[in-house]
């Protein structure tokens, strides 16, 4: 004991000995240089260095190489979720659209037709509407009277809607069946293409420019170095959830329906909305953010081509909001589900909410009861709008999409009335928009060998990151409640100081936001000392391999 | 003297119990106010005269709710009925497995025999971009899926009160679903179109039959996960000189032993399919097991044999649905037999059958018999899960994929 | 409407009285960042949404989207001289939704009062310029009583 310590005071001082004679070394060969070289001039107030330690977080996430790992950064800094604004796909509120058009970025644009990357497959569109109708008819007529389907309803929900649904999911598989077993041996991309029922999308984001909450204005007014700016505003995390009746993804990506340089056209620019989203009426809720196209990590079929949701959610809406706010809920499902799908499938790709997509992504919506069919064409073209960005990003997401058209008029007597052939033309076109090659990498910003967690070597840290993310996503409930102020603490200890003479331990009287714990601020596994290394191991807890991208405290 | 006397002098649930025995017997203090008022001439009337009179019961308001309250389940119910009737639900199996299957139904066996044509179907090579995509189906619906839903609880037997925790996963419910959906889906692509517009595919529909058995009435009750339909029924030809399983002698156990009796029922069988529909013909059923659905009513795990037992009765279910909607609900020999293929997996296992239905008459052993042919436990794969982190995918059987694809072909 | 007793007539008692409904609203400032096209209301803890639209849109034809509620709590404050801390009631604000085009612009109610205000103020200013104009003149003889001058 005693030599060892002598070994290491003398190691201690050999380094320091060495260090300046090394430092000064140094110093003479780049004493002198031909021009002079100033370091770069930093801005210095507070706002400068708080923006200078997100944009190196920005960073440190861009440069993690795998997508489950980044997925794991944008969720460290809270270990009890962020406060996520819930954009769920089938609750809209009243006059929403303003909301969801700044919160996706995109412009609507209304149409009759499709856009004009769609002409070239007109023709061929034709002969299989020709073909397919007769199938179809009978497939409605089958579905709507020929069938006695049992639908197991919820009480969750109210009955018509859930009824309407159910009818409509059956209908869309029929029509799919028909459709794409009739293309399979006319388009290549068809038999590839794998069909999900049901499958889960969620996507997250931040949204930067939104006004500030009024609890958080109140804090600022009391703190005196926000005095200057007290309006300055936060981000606000956004979370997606929906589930289609059905999804067609494949390999490929689909091409992308206008140019990518359009993309900055200041045409597309949409208005900026501040309020805050419960004046709307969409609440916020904790959570982790998750990013799901419907699959996990690793699958081989990463694009989305087309996605079929349903409209039942129009019934539960209130008679007052009128059939226009109708039609516009109707184009916020479909910019919400297309954005958020988009979002997620750019996340599988190595994007994140910070860093912007490096070319555009395509998909098509359809939503549905059966006989009312509207479409959506949306391009993703760019998915960073938190503070900084929101205002500088001269990017935006366009969507076109065409009102509710009627397949067919009435189904009398096992009949088919008035089958509208214009909209399974229409259909049939978004089946044939085939997927193709793009010329440049996809994947920028993930490693070269390591994409996703199951590519990493090491064992350990593989299935820890595995069960880390899986479990993280989850959104299961904590072991432990969350912390909480109770009411009597908070009238008898914060408001009024009555009980001076009480030992100060409860977070708030220690200057502690609980909420404000970042991930990996928790005790690691303890390693037993049965189960420690042979000759005697000091080390207590296991390894953690979370992405070290959060500035030190 | 006893310590605890003195300690309960202090003991206030006793003190309690005593007060309120003395208070609960109390007597009305006599004040005197009768014998003065009938002194004054004035009738006394006694009170509990006046609370005789029963409280007036209202009737019950039918509030109007945002749902239909299901009708009450006693007599006065329209599917009420007095005889008993022995119910098999979907969620239920056999205690003798597929030899009470065979009872019940009246079938023998030809086991490990399917029609010829099947055979012969089923060895055709399928390309290998096929067995690419079959592959991504097993991926899709046992790893890639992101359902995270609570799965059963782990037990380990030589610590039963050990309480593992809870892991999320994929349900097994909605991994077949995944996975024979694709399977199928798979198979109408790579078939010919205009094989697949003579057929129709529905999901999740009920089908009930209900006999009679040695005068006792019997149901099945059964859900096709997946009912493939077709525009004309399927024929097969049949080999003679099988070695058929003769109906085995159950006793001492009776065939209707673990089938619960209910008074609840309609006598009307039902399938699910209309005849005006043209492709109403069934061609093959897909079943699944589903482990955490399907159980014994009691508390045994499910036998692989039982799991055998709930292919015949489902395909019969089916048949017979479909023959009484045909021929009429009193049907008993079939004019011409009625076929049905039948496909019951967990997702790994898959039991092909082919149903002959020749009669409804099950009552004894004799005369016409049902005819089951089997080909059972046949692996899709041997695992497909996360393992340490990677998907896995474990010994691929490709020939699986070729009786599915002979199913749907014959 | 009102759920009130009707208290027993006794000699010398007004004959008429006039009942207020249980019902009431009233119009709050809205909150500092708000919807143009949202009103608050405080209302009566009874009231439920639709008992909200309809007061709005029968009594005085208030085209009604929406209604969202919210009961907040009183407030805790000291009372005063005993120092207890005492609740106040708790209140229930109604946010109505009109139509999209529609805004709704918190009156003004105290424009009135403003032009009183100007004018204290400004006899106010001068009461102050006399003042020091006195001051002023008297600079140099400061220990002398004010009437006495010439």
């Amino acid at each position: 004991m005693h030599l060892i310590r002598t070994h290491r005071t003398f190691s201690k001082l050999k380094s320091i000995l060495l260090r300046r004679h090394s430092q000064a070394a140094l110093i003479d060969q780049n004493e002198y240089t031909e021009t002079p070289e100033y370091p770069p001039i930093l801005d210095m107030s507070i706002q400068g260095r708080k923006l200078r330690e997100r944009e190196t977080m920005y960073e440190k996430i861009k440069q993690l190489n795998t997508v489950e790992e980044k997925q794991i950064a944008l969720n460290m800094p809270r270990y009890y979720g962020w406060p996520c604004v819930m954009l769920n796909e089938d609750k809209i509120p009243y006059n929403a659209m303003p909301l969801v058009q700044c919160y996706t970025r995109t412009h609507f644009i209304p149409t009759e037709k499709l856009p004009d990357s769609y002409a070239d497959t007109a023709s061929t569109a034709d002969e299989i509407t020709k073909e397919v109708k007769a199938f179809i008819e009978d497939a409605l007529c089958i579905e709507s009277e020929g069938v006695e389907h049992n639908f197991s309803l919820s009480l969750e929900k109210p009955e018509p809607s859930q009824k309407e649904d159910a009818l409509a999911k059956c209908i869309v598989r029929q029509i799919n069946r028909i459709i794409s077993n009739n293309l399979t041996d006319k388009v290549p991309h068809i038999i590839s293409t794998q069909v999900d029922y049901d499958p889960r999308h969620e996507a997250f984001w931040f949204v930067g420019g939104v006004d500030i909450p009024d609890s958080v204005l109140n804090w600022r007014k009391k703190q005196s170095w926000y005095k200057d700016r007290l309006e300055e505003n936060l981000d606000r995390p956004v979370q997606y959830i929906g589930t289609p009746f059905l999804t067609l993804r494949n390999k490929l990506p689909l091409k992308p329906i206008i140019p990518y340089s359009e993309a900055e056209n200041a045409d597309f620019k949409v208005p900026k909305f501040s309020y805050s989203p419960n004046n709307v009426g969409y609440f916020t809720n904790f959570r982790h953010g998750t990013n799901m196209p419907g699959y996990w990590p690793g699958d081989y079929d990463e694009f989305g081509m087309l996605s079929y949701h349903g409209r039942g959610h129009i019934l539960d809406r209130k008679e007052s909001f009128g059939p226009e706010d109708n039609l516009e809920a109707l184009h916020c499902q479909a910019m919400k589900a297309s954005f958020g799908w988009l979002l997620a499938q750019a996340n599988y790709q190595g994007f994140t909410t910070y860093n912007d997509l490096t070319y555009p992504l395509a998909t098509q919506t359809v939503i549905t009861n059966g006989q009312l069919w509207s479409f959506y064409a949306y391009q993703l073209n760019t998915i960073v709008m938190h503070n900084e960005q929101m205002d500088e990003n001269p990017k935006h997401n366009v969507c076109f999409g065409t009102k509710p058209m009627k397949l067919y008029d009435s189904i009398e007597n096992g009949k088919v009335q008035g089958l509208n052939e214009e909209v399974l033309k229409t259909l049939v076109q978004f089946y044939l928009n085939s997927p193709e090659e793009r010329e440049h990498d996809l994947k920028p910003y993930l490693g070269k060998e390591e994409q996703v967690v199951a590519d990493i070597e090491d064992d350990r840290k593989r299935c820890w990151l595995e069960d880390r993310y899986k479990h993280l996503v989850a959104n299961r409930p904590k072991h432990f409640l969350p912390p909480e102020t109770y009411l009597w603490e908070k009238i008898f200890k914060i408001q009024f100081n009555l009980r001076f003479h009480e030992k100060k331990r409860r977070p708030f009287e220690l200057d502690i936001n609980p909420y404000k714990r970042r991930l990996n601020e928790h005790l690691p596994p303890y390693i037993p000392k049965l189960l420690r290394k042979y000759p005697r191991s000091k080390k207590k807890f296991e390894n953690t391999y979370y992405p070290d991208v959060l500035n030190h405290k | 003297m006893k310590l605890s006397q003195v300690l309960n002098r202090q003991h206030i649930g006793f003190m309690f119990k005593k007060h309120w025995i003395i208070q609960g017997k109390r007597v009305p203090i006599d004040t005197g106010v009768e014998d003065y008022l009938k002194a004054k001439g004035i009738p006394v009337e006694d009170a509990l005269e006046f609370v005789k009179e029963k409280p007036e019961v209202h009737e019950k308001v039918n509030i109007v709710g945002q749902y239909e309250e299901p009708l009450p389940l006693d007599e006065n119910h329209p599917n009420y009925k007095a005889k008993p009737c022995y119910t098999l639900r979907n969620t239920n199996v056999l205690l003798e497995g597929i030899s009470q299957a065979q009872v019940l139904t009246k079938t023998i066996i030809a086991e490990d025999k399917l029609p010829p044509k099947i055979e012969e179907l089923a060895q055709v090579e399928a390309p290998k971009a096929i067995h690419e995509n079959v592959k991504k189906a097993i991926l899709s619906a046992n790893v890639f899926d992101c359902e995270q839903k609570k799965l059963p609880k782990i037990k380990d037997p030589q610590r039963p009160a050990y309480n593992f925790p809870r892991i999320l996963g994929i349900t097994d419910r909605r991994r077949n679903q995944i996975l024979t959906n694709r399977l199928l889906q798979l198979i109408e692509k790579s078939s010919d179109t205009e094989v697949t517009q003579t057929k129709y595919v529905v999901n999740d529909v009920e089908t009930h039959t209900t006999f009679d058995k040695d005068e006792e009435l019997i149901q099945f009750q059964d859900v096709c996960n997946i009912l493939v339909t077709s525009n004309k029924p399927v024929k097969h030809d049949t080999e003679k000189d099988i070695p058929f399983v003769e109906i085995p002698d159950l006793y001492p156990v009776k065939h209707t032993v673990t089938l619960p009796m209910e008074h609840f029922y309609s006598e009307t069988s039902k399938y699910p399919i209309k005849p005006s529909v043209s492709m109403n013909h069934p061609h093959t059923t897909w079943l699944h097991f589903n482990k955490t659905e399907v159980s014994n009513i009691y508390e045994t795990p499910v036998t692989s044999n039982q799991i055998l037992g709930r292919s015949l009765t489902h395909a019969f279910t089916v048949a017979s649905a479909y023959a009484k909607q045909l021929h009429g609900e009193d049907v008993k020999d079939l004019p011409e037999p009625v076929y049905i293929n039948c496909i019951q997996t967990d997702g790994q296992n898959y039991h092909f059958g082919v149903l002959e239905l020749n009669t409804l008459d099950v009552d004894g052993n004799e005369g016409t018999k049902n005819v089951w042919y089997c080909k059972n436990d046949m692996k899709l794969y041997g695992s497909s899960r996360y393992f340490s982190g990677m998907p896995v995918l474990e010994n691929y059987n490709p020939k699986v994929y070729g009786y599915i694809n002979a199913f749907y072909n014959c | 409407m009102s759920t009130r007793w009707y208290p027993i007539y006794q000699r010398g008692n007004p004959q008429l009285r006039v009942f207020l409904p249980n019902f009431w609203m009233k119009l709050v400032r809205p909150l500092p960042k708000q919807l143009p096209n949202t009103v608050s209301f405080q209302c009566s803890m009874e009231m439920t949404k639709y008992d909200i639209k309809n007061y709005l849109e029968k009594i005085y034809n208030v085209p009604v989207v929406d209604v969202r509620t919210k009961i907040t709590m009183g407030k805790f404050r000291r009372d005063v001289g005993r120092g207890y801390v005492v609740k106040d009631d708790d209140v229930k604000y109604a946010h109505v939704v009109l139509p999209k085009g529609q805004t709704f612009e918190y009156p003004d109610l105290f424009e009135k009062s403003k032009d009183d205000d100007e004018e204290n103020m400004k006899s106010l200013e001068e009461a102050k310029k006399s003042f020091k104009n006195y001051i002023d003149r008297n600079k140099d003889r400061q220990d002398v009583p004010s009437w006495f001058s010439i």
